[in-house]
């Protein structure tokens, strides 16, 4: 073991004996685990969470050029006419929280969530701007939020691997560039369950090997890995040899972390397992949270696609559908549970939409939808450290720009980071002779965010 | 959880178990093991990882005793090499 033990101690590893062995982060933070619930594609946030009427009176018509000249428009022109949305909103809550018909289920909590309508990010299309938001520069090759989270308080679960991702939907743009390790050391990629059949396969010991022999067979596996390793230098074998541990103890852990049999019916139903379009992201929900019982740091889940350049009135509402009840139920259950102080939710995609519309199909009377649109867009996120209950930040009457309370992806960066104790200036990865760090060179926490 | 499926697929057992038979007419686990690093990993084993091996075949064939069931302590020892880094990694 102490050829393992000094290669672990080598720079990318904190521990000396287990790379996910938990750590403390720069100060106490609120949150200890994270769910990210991804919404690829951009979801429109005027038919979401942020009403306009004025593009209503505006619909039909082109903007005036002085207010479109600059957009990085993805497909439309600038002088596409403004989409009026049908979407009606109320106020909910104490804090009175405008949202809009869709979002029944999440207007029962908006008490508990932090929503945020000055988002802005400087990518206008899905790859760079899914790059941006989870490796914090629109350049393939770094590390992502959940590795990097990884990285710095390693996973309380021995059991689990610390960072998992689960899919629901079509794929996304970005893909695996969403979860990979980057330059950090392979073992702190996200780990992906699958959304058909077993959502983790060859977990069983092959026929003729019972768990002790399967022990011995790791062991013999694991001592020649080390004299590779120290003969070599490889620091990438240490990962192998972490992941056959990891192999092992799940094949232990995942069967009773996948059986859901243990959940009340009104657990289930909460979270719309009991009926379709509900059950998928509805089941990736209730693992997430299961996973963060079991000590699971962080847990993204992918859900494609709110990308509505067409049909946009029937695509949201869909999408909605599919995904509403089970995000909000997953806050409350936390809740219930006592686990939201110390677990932060995030909902957002990786920019909005425009308030012009786009038609593809102009011969199809419903099939408007809206370009891309990264100068104004909104999320939410609660617990963890958050403060529920409130909005921060305004976009114009249009919903072009913002015009109070800017927040760039880095600064979503830098105050997720904050919750969970890290100074993000200081989370850093030593690579090409220079720190590297998720914020690139950039972020300011947002202490309006902060409970 | 590549691990897992390198572990527990019972395709990889079969390739073990095909390298198991090749080796086999060596005259002894020594010359059996030094056969399958040739063929697996293009080298001869160090003394330690003989010494290992043997070591982890002696514990395979003592659980093997028991049940006529369990995996070959020479299969074993393959998928031990079908499973080490240096196998899944071409450098």
């Amino acid at each position: 073991m102490a050829a393992l033990a000094h290669l672990l101690s080598l720079e990318g590893y904190a521990s000396a004996v287990d790379p996910l062995a938990p750590r403390k982060p720069h100060f106490p933070g609120k949150a200890k685990s994270v769910i990210f619930l991804f919404m690829e594609g951009a979801p429109s946030q005027m038919d979401l969470f942020d009403p306009k009427p004025e593009l209503r009176r505006w619909n039909g018509h082109p903007l005036p050029p002085s207010l479109t000249k600059d957009l990085k428009l993805a497909f439309i022109k600038p002088t596409a006419t403004v989409l009026g949305s049908p979407r009606e909103f109320q106020r909910y809550g104490q804090c009175g929280m405008e949202l809009c018909d869709l979002l029944p289920h999440l207007s029962g909590i908006a008490d508990d969530i932090c929503l945020v309508r000055s988002m802005y990010s400087d990518a206008f299309n899905h790859h760079p701007g899914q790059l941006l938001l989870f490796t914090g520069h629109t350049t393939f090759g770094r590390p992502t939020f959940g590795a990097w989270v990884v990285y710095g308080l390693g996973s309380e679960s021995q059991n689990l691997p610390g960072f998992v991702v689960l899919t629901s939907g079509n794929g996304t743009s970005a893909g695996t560039d969403n979860f990979s390790s980057g330059f950090l050391p392979s073992t702190y990629a996200g780990t992906v369950l699958r959304n058909t059949g077993d959502p983790i396969v060859y977990l069983s010991n092959p026929a003729g090997l019972t768990r002790e022999a399967q022990r011995a067979r790791l062991d013999a596996i694991r001592d020649l890995n080390q004299e590779r390793a120290a003969r070599t230098g490889d620091r990438e074998i240490a990962s192998r040899i972490h992941a056959y541990e990891l192999a092992f103890r799940m094949q232990m852990s995942a069967p009773e972390l996948l059986d859901f049999s243990g959940e009340s019916k009104a657990t289930l139903e909460m979270y719309g397992l009991d009926k379709e379009p509900t059950r998928p992201f509805g089941a990736n929900c209730l693992l997430a949270r299961r996973m963060v019982e079991r000590g699971v740091r962080f847990v993204l889940l992918m859900h494609a696609s709110w990308d509505h350049h067409s049909e946009i009135n029937k695509g949201i509402v869909k999408q909605c559908a599919a995904t509403e009840q089970p995000a909000a139920a997953l806050v409350r259950d936390l809740q219930q549970r006592g686990l939201l102080d110390s677990t932060l939710v995030v909902w957002g995609g990786e920019f909005g939409r425009t308030p012009m519309s786009e038609i593809r199909r102009p011969e199809d009377a419903d099939n408007a939808g809206r370009d891309h649109h990264p100068n104004g867009y909104s999320m939410w996120l609660a617990g963890g450290g958050i403060r529920g209950g409130q909005v921060i930040g305004k976009t114009d009457e249009l919903g072009l720009q913002v015009v109070e309370n800017r927040i760039h992806v880095h600064d979503l960066q830098a105050t997720i980071l904050h919750c969970l104790g890290f100074d993000h200036t200081r989370l850093t990865y030593r690579h090409l002779g220079r720190d590297f760090r998720l914020t690139d060179v950039a972020g300011e926490v947002v202490p309006k965010m902060l409970a | 959880l590549q691990a897992l499926n390198l572990l527990n697929d019972p395709v990889f057992l079969e390739a073990a178990q095909a390298l198991a038979q090749r080796v086999s007419s060596a005259a002894d686990l020594p010359r059996q093991v030094q056969l399958a690093f040739r063929l697996a990993l293009s080298r001869e084993p160090s003394a330690g990882e003989l010494a290992r091996l043997e070591r982890y075949y002696a514990q395979q064939k003592a659980l093997a005793a028991a049940d006529p069931k369990a995996l070959p302590p020479l299969t074993g020892v393959c998928s031990v090499l079908l499973n080490l880094d240096e196998f899944i990694v071409r450098e």
